[in-house]
């Protein structure tokens, strides 16, 4: 966000579109996990952004990490039209996504192989149904439904997709780098906050800028608390610790962290074998 | 100016929050989700229905339930045999290919895999919650989990991986992996937990072995984790090892299979002359095959055998032919007489005639069969229910069938693997397509086609056949598909009948739409960093001449440097690499068991010739990684 150049603005007003800036700015997403309703981590993606902060390209994963495909597109906007460009199987491009917007305000997209020939029935198409509602579609058809959720800095953190019959079939959790963090919000915790983990030890890096009690905790995918990693009195500067035998099955969890009582960071980790 | 600056600021947090979101939109847009759960085989589509697809089921040990893996469904159904309905449904991340259920009934370890997600993990599911608890990885397509008696150990098949997972039920992490022959598919164990029997259901010879080539059962001593010993499953040309289970009282392996009889020319169907479906007869204790029984009637085949158990009272042995339909009912004390008597029965029609009972069945590709007393729960494949019959009391139609949840129609793809897995399109019933072709793939066999004389070709792949033309090592059809394509070409001579377009072109749709497996040898779905070394080798040294990508053939015609004294051509068609880690043995006469020998022959390709021993293993990583 800049600051206004015109000198005769009151500094109030300054500080006050410093402020709502800092609100408002979009922090980068850089992950997506996929559930099933019974909470079954399916896979998850990655997002790439090139320096000036535009989403360039994306891959798939398996819930064990395994690389399935990856994905390079020029930067677009979702109703611009485009087409991304996949490439899995060794390096080689075996999909192609192409993505088309129409006049009547439904979006087709349609995924076809390296021979041409069309996936999963393609295309489909999506339609806004009602605010952060989309349908999608298949010849008239309604596939399944899905729902953008937002918190309250406006970014997006969660879309819940309900199958044709409106039944909750599975939901992802978006994960946003911690931008807030870094930049005013509330200067206590700075970045990096690393997180390294499987099921025998997890690592967790960190730097507070100012001391304070410190609290990590794991919840399930569906909001129950699993397991309490930290929680402890720490003083200003770089603090790293390392908890040994997690007793946690494999899977994805959700990492919060916070500051005398202040929430700092909801993040998803991994927890693999 | 009040106003007016509230106004700003209005303005301001306005266009601020529509960035927020519409970047979102730019990153996930709506398209992103549905594309991503479509592909993954999650959300259902037309053309992409779930079909159940049920794979396997096990009972309890009390007899309350069946519980049914439902391959599309990515489900396990539980079965209330009281009542004769699914009560419950358990979720999981990735296909089911098996299941195993405690002692207690509370858990089971559920094997997932999918030519998705080919590394296999193992679901602890909690049979109360009906949710997974815990995931322990295993290996390459993990199927076929199977208990000790005590619940201490789980092994799991590790179908494309070449062994069997040792897992630590307690500590739930795998401890071990034991190296097996060939494509291990089905196991079982002894009821003192003392042995554990593995079928390896490929040969892993040099296909012009005519003396020796056979698939092997792996025996594997479980209170060392060893393979005990290997017993060949004889007459030579035995493949298919899909279906095992040990006797009541622990003394024989009962192991169904086909026997390809690939030595003579495939000219005719009648009388067993291509394929015969079988069922060998092992002495665990002694370690060795004691006979090895024809299912088939002289006048008529009983396709593709797989599963196998028996009665709770002993009495009968029950067979599954997933290519016909039925299920052979054998006197079991009667069979084994007849076994030890020392005549080889694996090509005898008339020795088991009167003590088998053929039944048909309604439920559609039968594979899997659990039993509970002499209640025989059978699971189709391809239908979407379970045919429950008490084997002591058969009769024609006999048996109900179960919903297991929604039954779809067809459509082409779904229809093309059913008529490619149906032995109704083969005179007499004798095999299908996937006899020659299981799971579209080689049967690590040769070939003396009805069209090529009495020169040998080894069994191709139908993997990206349809995209690869010419096929054949000859070239002799121009397509795959199509009225002069291979398909129909092998449905005409191969099969015996005149392939029919309901029947031919929806096979077309299957194979045109049949995926590659991830090869075993990436890591984490990557080359690895000597195959990276490798892939460079490979362009290097001109391999991407003939074999560019990304289907790894340029469909033309070389000398490739393997000499065949019984033909004059000396040039053959390429074949692609992909899936190379799967499809020995290698050359159009099979003639070597392992990629390496092929890759360095100096007639074959100068630059690999010369290659050092770290690059060449460099290279071949890399093409084992295709």
């Amino acid at each position: 966000m800049k600051k206004p150049g015109n000198s005769h603005w009151p500094t109030s007003l300054t500080l006050l579109l410093l402020c709502i800036g800092t609100m408002v700015e979009s922090s980068p997403i850089t992950r997506m996990d996929i559930f099933d309703t019974a909470d079954n981590h399916l896979f998850f993606v990655t997002f790439a952004y090139n320096g000036s902060g535009e989403c360039t390209g994306r891959s798939v994963f398996t819930s064990d990490s395994t690389f399935l495909r990856s994905s390079s597109f020029t930067p677009r906007s979702a109703t611009a039209g485009g087409k991304d460009v996949y490439v899995d199987y060794n390096e080689n491009t075996v999909f192609t996504t192409t993505i088309q917007p129409s006049a009547d305000g439904e979006t087709s997209f349609s995924t076809v192989d390296l021979f041409g020939q069309t996936q999963y029935g393609s295309p489909l198409k999506y339609r806004e149904s009602d605010s952060e509602n989309y349908d999608v579609s298949q010849d008239k058809t309604k596939l399944c439904s899905q729902e953008y959720v937002y918190n309250d800095d406006k970014e997006l953190t969660r879309i819940n997709v309900s199958d044709k019959n409106g039944k909750s079939a599975w939901y992802a959790l978006v994960s946003h780098e911690d931008v807030s963090v870094r930049h005013k919000r509330i200067p206590l915790l700075n970045r990096p906050v690393q997180v390294s983990v499987n099921r025998r030890a997890m690592r967790l890096r960190f730097g507070l800028t100012t001391g304070g009690i410190v609290g990590c905790e794991l919840f399930s995918p569906a909001g129950r608390k699993v397991l309490t990693i930290l929680k402890k009195r720490l003083g200003a500067g770089c603090q790293q610790f390392i908890v040994k035998d997690l007793q946690i099955s494999a899977g994805a969890y959700i990492m919060k962290m916070m500051v005398n009582g202040k929430p700092m960071v909801n993040r998803t980790v991994v927890v693999q074998d | 100016m009040k106003k007016v600056l509230y106004g700003i600021v209005a303005v301001v947090m306005f266009t601020g929050y529509g960035v927020a979101q519409e970047n979102a939109l730019d990153v996930i847009p709506p398209s992103l989700l549905p594309e991503l759960l479509a592909l993954n085989g999650d959300l259902e589509t037309r053309q992409q229905p779930k079909y159940l697809s049920p794979t396997d089921l096990k009972a309890s040990d009390d007899g309350k339930y069946i519980y049914v893996a439902l391959q599309y469904m990515k489900q396990v159904a539980q079965f209330d045999c009281a009542t004769n309905k699914v009560v419950k449904t358990i979720s999981l991340p990735n296909e089911p290919t098996g299941v195993a259920v405690t002692k207690d009934g509370a858990t089971l370890f559920v094997t997932c895999a999918s030519n998705r997600w080919p590394s296999g993990v193992v679901c602890v599911v909690s049979t109360e919650t009906g949710t997974v608890t815990d995931r322990i990885a295993a290996g390459h397509y993990a199927r076929s989990p199977v208990l000790t008696p005590d619940n201490g150990t789980l092994y799991t098949c590790n179908w494309l991986g070449n062994d069997v997972s040792v897992i630590d039920v307690a500590a739930k992490r795998e401890t071990k992996r034991i190296k097996v022959t060939r494509e291990p598919y089905a196991a079982a164990i002894t009821s003192d937990g003392a042995t554990l029997v593995v079928t390896n259901s490929l040969p892993e010879q040099k296909a012009i072995d005519t003396v020796e080539l056979t698939g092997k059962v792996s025996l594997i001593e479980t209170s060392t984790n060893t393979v005990r010993a290997i017993v060949p499953v004889f007459p030579v040309g035995s493949h298919s090892l899909f279906g095992v289970c040990v006797s009541n009282d622990d003394k024989y392996a009962f192991v169904t299979h086909l026997v390809g009889r690939f030595t003579i020319p495939a000219i005719k169907w009648e009388g067993g002359w291509i394929h015969s479906n079988n069922m060998a007869i092992i002495d665990i204790e002694k370690e060795e095959l004691i006979n090895d029984v024809e299912l088939d009637n002289s006048s008529f085949g009983f396709s593709n055998p797989w599963g196998v158990a028996q009665t709770g009272d002993g009495k009968y042995l029950c067979v599954l032919h997933a290519g016909s339909h039925a299920m052979m009912v054998i006197e079991y004390s009667q069979l084994i007489d007849k076994a030890l008597s020392g005549e080889d029965l694996s090509h005898e029609f008339t020795a088991i005639y009167s003590i088998k009972n053929p039944v048909n069945l309604s439920v559609k590709g039968p594979r899997s069969i659990a039993m509970v007393g002499n209640k025989a729960y059978i699971a189709g494949y391809f239908s979407d229910s379970l045919q429950v019959m008490n084997v002591t009391s058969l009769s024609p139609g006999t048996g109900n069938r179960y919903a297991l949840g929604e039954s779809k129609p067809m459509n082409g793809e779904r229809l093309g693997m059913y008529n490619y897995f149906d032995a109704a399109n083969c005179v007499q019933q004798w095999q299908s397509c996937f006899s020659c072709h299981p799971f579209g793939r080689p049967d690590a066999l040769n070939w003396m086609l009805a069209k090529e004389s009495t020169r040998q070709r080894n069994a191709k792949s139908m993997l990206y056949a349809w995209w690869t033309p010419p096929t054949t090592w000859t070239g002799r059809r121009p397509h795959a598909g199509g009225p002069d394509g291979s398909v129909r070409a092998g449905i005409y001579y191969e099969l015996g009948i005149t392939p029919t377009e309901d029947v031919a072109v929806p096979i077309d749709t299957f194979l045109m739409r049949m995926k590659p497996v991830m090869s075993p040898y990436l890591v984490k779905g990557r080359l690895s960093e000597a195959a990276q070394r490798g892939k460079a080798t490979f362009n290097r040294i001109g391999c991407s001449s003939c074999h560019p990508a990304p289907l790894y053939t340029d469909s033309l015609f070389y000398n490739a440097g393997v000499p065949d004294s019984m033909d004059a051509s000396l040039d053959w068609n390429t074949p692609s690499l992909i899936e190379a880690w799967r499809t020995a043995p290698y050359s159009h006469l099979g003639s070597f068991d392992k990629i390496e020998e092929i890759i360095k022959l100096r007639a074959h390709s100068i630059g690999a010739s010369e290659l050092s021993r770290e690059e060449l293993d460099e290279l071949i990583e890399y093409v084992n990684s295709l």
